[in-house]
Formats: structure tokens, sequence, C-alpha cells
């Protein structure tokens, strides 16, 4: 008897001790199913706008409609879920407040990629380019600092064409735009998947005080809670989250809002997989402790 | 099989109305999913698709930094009577002695220039980053309500064990020392395991990106 | 030169671009002998006084101070937009360094029909034809050429790069599965830490705490606020400190470059 349940017990942890070794194909079909099925369903969950978010929803409120604001593009189609969206969420508040922007990229993809945005959403909601908004085009990111310094003092100097290669000062939107120093410019938006927002503050929040929205994949937000306690930017939007979090205080459900049972799905399913992975080794853990 | 023939005549249908973005659609879904079919194994049809990408992303670049960089700031200029930007071209071709191994050297006054540009700005770039963040340190202790006086205290002190931990000029030997940076060290743990629930959340965020793609654009089972 | 006295402004572009190659011919190889005739003992020392000099315009531009009534130093126009200008431009050069090694590797696949030689040739197509169709878009405009451009670059740069990254979702799927175990009282405590970030960051984990009060003292427990209170205080506190270490040992790294005085088999190669 005492046989037979020692056998039990050690068949159970056997199979506990399995569960460390499910195929990965498995958990790549799983995980298709949980991102697709939330998509396919169209499963609508309550968001909650946190305080990054409102910050920087604020910011863009309370920017003179008499400044330019620059977003400034660093994201490629490697990052588009998050960082379009968040691209796509800012233009449309600029827009609809009719506040002036200007796009800036330092990723090649990214400018082609933002240009299109901004084309599409200035054409639904009736906004000319180079009058409304303009695209400076691409500039290296090898020369990024440079180029912060140059705005600084010297706008049109610096940029001199737009993305179609004609002089920017050719354009009504920039008739009065001097330079940073002059305070002709009310904020600054960084879209980025990388730590370049080091940069703006050193160069440009430092020696200017323009406000900064940042606006970095889920992967780079914790770092940037350092500038938002130090009051060096003033509002975030966390990768497609943030971004889903701005189209609700635009009133708007756009793509980042419908992922975002997909994000709880896939979520879920990581966390019960790492959950099982661990009652394997626990079991794995006992079985050689007893044995 | 109904709904099938329905889809595939709708594609049609735009192959003809729309030819550009019914191209555009199913040039996307082959490289996605010639991509994708590495997740069961590695083939041939991935590293083809791996190769189209990389080869179309340089000739993409290529054509970007001529148009939207060297053209309107160095062409146009020369072009129009600015003479001495020539001498930007004979610097920017040293960058490409490189590829010689005689005339490495030669690769190295140009970098160098860079690098010393760089460096430079390093002094600008410390005082304009880090003067703010190093006065937001000093938090309130007193004057606010409770819960912040322990969240602040809480900060700082996570502030200064993580520096201990860092402080790697003297060995870690005295309990002084040892106590704070082994504390650091559970610090630095919990904002690791906060840094990968963030990554995670990027992860899944780009893959449910291309998901809505394929359901959405091209399957149209996603609204 | 050719570009200063021969040809003039409004002049067709075929006799600009010869002018240029002219211009750079000339000027470009008598640099090219003057830095020849610098003995191999001097090499590392120009390379060193040009690093120094570089560096010395925005140190210098930092730390003179700016007189009474004006808006910057004796530097400050010069470094922050003459600079600027000529950076920007030699970054642009500088692309094409990353360029022709590919195209030098594959080329070199291709002509020694190395296995898997189709690929090399499918990216030389894939380079071309989207080089070309940029540049065609650019001259032309005719909306076959824009549409063209606009087909390659969605169907081969925008979706399979979106695609290569989305695959490590998949990957972080199975590694954190497997390798996320607690063996010990700090893993344990990160584990427990991206949990809570984990479910905190979506919809899902706001759901499980939304019979919580939104004000109040017991606000404070609903999942979202747990979430950011942990971003906002322990996570932004360790990741200042890392960043000062990282500032420091940054600008220590940028003197030492501006000085030369880097060690490595790359500053110390014979030159």
């Amino acid at each position: 008897m005492e046989r037979q349940n020692q056998s039990r017990g050690d068949r159970i942890l056997q199979a506990f001790e399995s569960l460390q070794h499910i195929d990965r194909r498995v958990m790549y079909a799983l995980l298709a199913i949980v991102v697709a099925f939330p998509l396919i369903r169209n499963f609508r969950q309550p968001l909650v706008v946190t305080w990054p978010v409102q910050g920087a929803y604020d910011t863009i409120e309370k920017m003179p409609a008499d400044k330019l604001a620059i977003i400034d593009i660093l994201w490629d189609s490697g990052t588009i879920a998050e960082s379009r969206p968040q691209t796509e969420a800012l233009i449309r508040h600029l827009m609809i407040r009719n506040k002036k922007f200007a796009i800036v990229a330092f990723m090649p993809q990214g400018n082609k990629l933002a240009y299109d945005s901004a084309k599409a959403i200035g054409k639904e909601l009736g906004k000319v380019y180079g009058k409304d908004w303009i695209d400076w085009g691409y500039r290296p990111g090898g020369a990024m600092i440079q180029f912060m310094m140059g705005l600084g003092r010297d706008i049109p100097g610096t940029v001199k064409s737009d993305i179609e290669g004609k002089p920017v000062t050719s354009y009504p939107i920039m008739q009065g735009v001097k330079s940073i120093k002059n305070g002709d410019v009310g904020l600054i938006a960084e879209v980025t998947p990388s730590g370049t927002l080091d940069y703006w503050i050193a160069f440009v929040y430092g020696p200017y005080r323009t406000p900064i929205i940042y606006c970095p994949t889920a992967v780079m937000a914790p770092e940037g809670y350092n500038p938002l306690d130090a009051g060096q930017i003033k509002g975030m939007l966390t990768g497609m989250k943030g971004a889903a979090e701005y189209e609700s205080l635009l009133g708007r459900k756009d793509f980042a809002t419908r992922a975002t049972s997909s994000l709880s799905t896939s979520h879920l399913l990581i966390i019960v997989l790492i959950i099982i992975g661990n009652i394997g080794y626990i079991s794995s853990r006992r079985r050689r402790r007893e044995g | 099989m109904h709904i099938v023939y329905a889809w595939l005549s709708e594609h049609a249908r735009q192959f003809v109305s729309n030819p550009t973005e019914a191209f555009a659609l199913w040039l996307a879904v082959g490289a996605t999913l010639g991509i994708y079919s590495i997740l069961y194994k590695e083939n041939a049809v991935y590293r083809l698709v791996e190769h189209i990408y990389i080869g179309a992303a340089a000739g993409y670049y290529s054509y970007i930094g001529w148009a939207q960089t060297l053209k309107p700031l160095w062409w146009d200029r020369i072009t129009s009577g600015e003479w001495p930007w020539i001498f930007a071209l004979i610097g920017g071709s040293m960058f490409y002695f490189i590829y010689s191994q005689r005339h490495v050297w030669i690769s190295r006054v140009i970098f160098g220039a860079l690098l010393g540009l760089v460096s430079g700005a390093a002094f600008k770039g410390f005082a304009g980053l880090n003067v703010d963040r190093i006065e937001a340190s000093f938090k309130p202790l007193w004057g606010v309500p409770w819960p912040n006086i322990v969240s602040n205290a809480l900060a700082m002190l996570i502030l200064l064990t993580v520096m201990i931990y860092f402080f790697f000029s003297f060995e870690h030997k005295t309990r002084l020392h040892r106590a704070p940076a082994n504390l650091g060290r559970w610090f630095l743990m919990f904002a690791f395991g906060a840094m990968f629930g963030s990554t995670v959340m990027a992860r899944m965020s780009l893959l449910i990106g291309r998901v809505w793609f394929l359901l959405h654009d091209w399957l149209g089972v996603a609204h | 030169m050719f570009t200063q006295w021969l040809v003039k402004p409004g002049a067709p572009q075929y006799l600009w671009v010869l002018a240029v190659l002219g211009d750079f011919l000339i000027l470009g190889g008598a640099l090219f002998f003057l830095l020849r005739m610098v003995p191999s003992r001097f090499r590392k020392t120009l390379v060193a006084i040009v690093t120094f000099g570089a560096g010395l315009i925005y140190s210098v531009e930092f730390f003179v101070p700016v007189p009474a009534g004006k808006d910057g130093n004796f530097l400050t126009n010069f470094a922050q937009k003459t600079v600027t200008d000529v950076v920007l431009v030699l970054s642009t050069f500088a692309l094409g360094l990353g360029i022709y090694s590919l195209l030098r590797f594959h080329g070199r696949n291709l002509t020694r029909m190395r296995p898997g030689w189709h690929n090399s040739l499918a990216l030389y197509v894939a380079f071309f034809a989207m080089l070309l169709t940029g540049f065609w878009s650019m001259m032309s405009k005719a909306p076959a050429a824009a549409n063209t451009f606009d087909v390659l670059f969605r169907g081969t740069v925008a979706a399979p790069g979106a695609t290569m990254f989305s695959i490590i979702a998949f990957y972080i799927v199975s590694a954190a599965y497997r390798a996320f175990r607690i063996r010990s009282a700090e893993a344990t405590l990160m584990l427990a830490a991206a949990f809570v970030v984990m479910l905190g960051s979506v919809p899902i984990g706001e759901y499980l705490t939304s019979g919580l009060p939104v004000t109040g003292f017991w606000s404070n427990f609903r999942m979202e606020n747990v979430n950011l209170w942990i971003l906002k205080e322990p996570n932004m506190a360790a990741w200042r400190g890392i960043s000062f270490g990282v500032e420091i040992g940054a600008l220590a790294m940028a003197l030492r470059t501006w000085l030369s005085l880097e060690r490595g088999s790359f500053f110390e190669r014979e030159l």
C-alpha cells in the first residue's frame, strides 16, 4: 500500500515535472490564438487614463496656438505597432486643436510612415500641408545632437528644406519661426524606441526649458519615469497602451484601443505559462530531493 | 467555401479598382507569412524574404540619404555657388579609407574629428541632463502628507543604495559598504522585474500589430 | 577651381557633376598626397590633434561665459550653425559605409557562387529596385512612379521589418516560460514585480481591482495605481541611480576620447 502511494505521488510529481517541457510550437500556437481571438470577437475593455498620459494631453492643450510643435520621429517599421498609434494620436490632437506642428525624422522608414499618417489625418480633418503642418524630412541620426543645437539658434537655417526638397521659408507655417531660443517652439514630442530623449533634455530642455512629451515603446518606459519625476518631461505615452489611453481622451477607438484586449490575453498567457513552468520546476526539485 | 469565394472575389475586385493597394497588400502578406514560417523551422523562404528585406531597406536608406539630406544640404548649395562645400565630399570620402589596409589611418582622422565633436559636447550634455535630476533627488521629508513622506524616503534610500552598489572604486569589504550594496541589488531586481514586464508588453504589441494586419487588412475578419 | 570659376549657378546638372568630380580629384588628390607624406610616427599625433581640436569647439563654447547683452559667445554661432551643417552632411556620407560593406559581402557571394548565392542575388535586385524606384519617384511626377515606390516600400520594407520584430514576442514567451524560475529570493522578487507591472499595464489587471473606489485611501490598491507607484517610486529611483552611474562613466569616456587617452585594440593599433 505504501509503495503504491509512493509511486502515485511520484507519478503526480513526474506529471508536474513534464510541465517544464511544453513544446515551443504549442506555445507559439497558443499565443497566436489568444492574440487573434479578442481581435476577431471585438472585445472591448474599459481603459483607465493614467496621469503621465493626462500630462501629455494637458501639455498639448496648454500649448499656445501661435507656437510650433515639433514631433521627432525615431521609429521605423520594427516598432510600428506601438509608435504609429502614438504618432497618430498626437497628430490628431494637434490638428483638432488647430495647433501647428513640424515632423522631423531621424529614421528613414519612420520619415515616410509618419508623413503618410499625417497626410491621411490631415486630409480627414481638412488640414493643409505647409499651412497647418510641415514635414522637415529625414536627417541622419548621427548628427542629432548638432541638429538640436542648430534648432536652438536658427530653425530655418538648420532645417533648410522640407520632405519635398523645397525651402522651408517658402511655407506659411514657417513664417515668423526663428529659433527655439526665441520661444517659437511650444512643445517637442519625441516618439522613439531608443534612448534619445536624453539628447533633447540635455540640449534643448536644459538651456531653453521647452516642454517635452515622451512617447517611448513600452521597453523604454521604465526609464522615462526618471525625467518625468525630475520635471524634464511633462507627460509620457507608454507604448500601445499609452496610445490607447490617449485615443480615449480624444474620444476615439482606433487600432490601439482595439488591441488592448489582445494585450490582456497575451499577458495572461505568459503569466500562466510562467506559473506552469515554475510548478514543473518545483516538482522536479522536490523529486530530486526525495530521490 | 462560399465565404472563401466571396473573399477572393473581393480581392480580385480590388486588383482592378485599386491595383496599388492590392499589390502592396499581397506583397506585404507574402513577406509577413514568409517570415513567420521560421517559427515552424528554418527554411529557404524565410531566408529569401529576409534578404529581400535587407536589400530593399538598404536601397531605401540610400535613396533617402541623397533625396532628403545630401541633395538639399550639400548638392544644392554647391550648385548655387557655395563651392567650399566640395570639402565636405573630400571629408566624407575619407571614411572609405577604412577599407584600405595601407591607408586606413586616413579614415581615423575623420572619425577622430567626429568623435571629438561628440566628446566635446558631453560637458554641455551632462550639465543639461543631470542638474535637474540631482535637484529632484532631494525629496521633501516633511511638510507633505505622510504617504508621500514614506514614498520619498523610500525613493532616496533606493537611489543611495543603488549608487553604492555601483561604486566599484573600493572593494565591498566592510559591512558598512556591503549591507547597503546588497540592499541596492535587491532594489535593482525590483526595477529589472518592472522592466521585464514592460518588455513583454512592448513585444506583444508588435505581434498584435501584425496579427491585426493579417486579420483586418487581409482576411477582413477583425473589425 | 571648376565649381568656383568655371561652372556657374544655372548650368546643367551634368556640368556640375563633372565640375564636382574634377574639384574632388584635384583637391582631394592634393590632400591625399599631403597625408601620404606624413611619417607614420606622426600619424597618431595628427589624429589626436584633429580629435582635440574638434572637441575644443563645443567645450570652449560651453565654458566661455556669454558677454552681457549678447545671446552667445564668439564660438556660439559657428558651433551651433556651421558645424551642425557640416556634421549633417558628413554623417550622411558615412551611411554609405554600411551599404558598401553589405553590397561587397553579398557581391562576393554572387561572384564566387557560394551556397545561398540566390539570396544575395535577391538582395541586389531588391536594393536596386528600391533605389531606382526612389529616384524615379523623385524625378518624375507620374503617379506610376510614386505608386510603385509605395508598393515596394510597404511590401518589402515596412511589412517584413514589422514582422521581424514581432517574432520576438513568440521567443519571449518561450524564453520566459523556460528561464523564469524562482530559484532564489531575488528571482522571486523580480518575478513578483514583473507580474504586477504586466497585470497593471493592461485592462484586465485594471478590471481585477475595479471594485475598489477611484478616490480615497483604498484607491491606492487599484492595480493601475500600484503599477504606477512601482514605476514612479522604486523603479524610478533605481533607474536614476543607474543613470547617474552611466552618465558619469560616459563623461569620463568622453574626456578620455577627446584627449586621446583611450586604450584598446582600435586606439592602440599602429598607424
